[in-house]
């Protein structure tokens, strides 16, 4: 196995705290722990691994220092103070549209949206799931229960 | 000694030129043979347009370390993703060469209906 089951439970916290349960299905249900370890493995290339790699230990080391536990140990309130720490820094280093992401924060953002919204979870039951979008209404009203339509792509 | 047939036009490969020029040949009354390397298409089975991306391991986004290795040359085709690539022949099996300098990016999709499938 590639991950050990504390960068497994790094990724899962990370990503439920990305995309939570609320309503909907959060990240884990959906399997996107499972899809970003298959992507880091078996699709990135070395430099992409390797600054997920650092990354992920990074998080745990900054959580390490400020609480004195793991990030998947910490509580809510810490994990969000790292996550918006790493969001904050995210920006300040932000790629070009042609670059592949240059921080950690944005490549595991963009596993975890690009797993999720593949997922049937994401599609059926967050987004409203239409392959064959059969009308296009210009102007609907935007209520509480609207959803968003997606045709997969 | 094997049947021997005679015929006045021998098409080789059906996709769509050669599925063409069989369709102009025999409407002419020409006797037409149409070879064909690949296999035939088995709509049930082989049809992938009502996969879904989470049905596919890689949702999609192919299998880039293994597409590499064997179809270096067909995944420059926008067509072969994780559904049609199936339907490319793997380089790995089939190399061909160029003169130097002359690079061509042959495209093969080997069945009955040739490319016209993808």
């Amino acid at each position: 196995m590639f991950f050990t089951s504390q960068q497994r439970e790094t990724i899962e916290a990370l990503s439920e705290l990305i995309i939570p349960t609320t309503d909907t299905p959060g990240a884990i249900t959906a399997g996107v722990p499972e899809f970003i370890e298959l992507i880091v493995v078996e699709w990135y290339d070395t430099d992409d691994r390797e600054r997920f790699m650092r990354g992920l230990t990074e998080v745990d080391e900054r959580t390490q220092a400020l609480a004195g536990v793991v990030f998947a140990q910490s509580g809510v309130e810490t994990q969000a103070e790292i996550v918006s720490a790493l969001e904050v820094e995210s920006r300040t280093t932000i790629a070009s549209e042609e670059e592949a992401p240059s921080s950690f924060f944005q490549q595991f953002r963009g596993l975890v949206l690009s797993g999720y919204y593949s997922s049937e979870i994401g599609l059926r039951e967050e987004l409203l799931y239409q392959p064959i979008p059969g009308r296009f209404d210009g102007c609907v009203d935007v209520s509480e229960v609207t959803r968003s339509v997606s045709d997969g792509n | 000694m094997p049947k021997q047939e005679r015929y006045d036009a021998i098409v080789v490969g059906s996709g769509i030129t050669g599925g063409w020029a069989a369709k102009e040949l025999t409407e002419r009354g020409l006797r037409t043979l149409v070879l064909e390397a690949g296999r035939s298409i088995d709509p049930e089975n082989d049809y992938v347009m009502t996969t879904q991306a989470w049905e596919l391991p890689f949702r999609g986004r192919r299998d880039r370390i293994r597409q590499e290795r064997e179809r270096p040359i067909q995944r420059e085709c926008y067509a072969c993703d994780e559904w049609s690539e199936k339907f490319f022949v793997r380089d790995n099996e089939n190399p061909y060469t160029t003169e130097d300098e002359k690079p061509f990016l042959w495209i093969r999709s080997r069945q009955v209906g040739g490319r016209s499938i993808v």
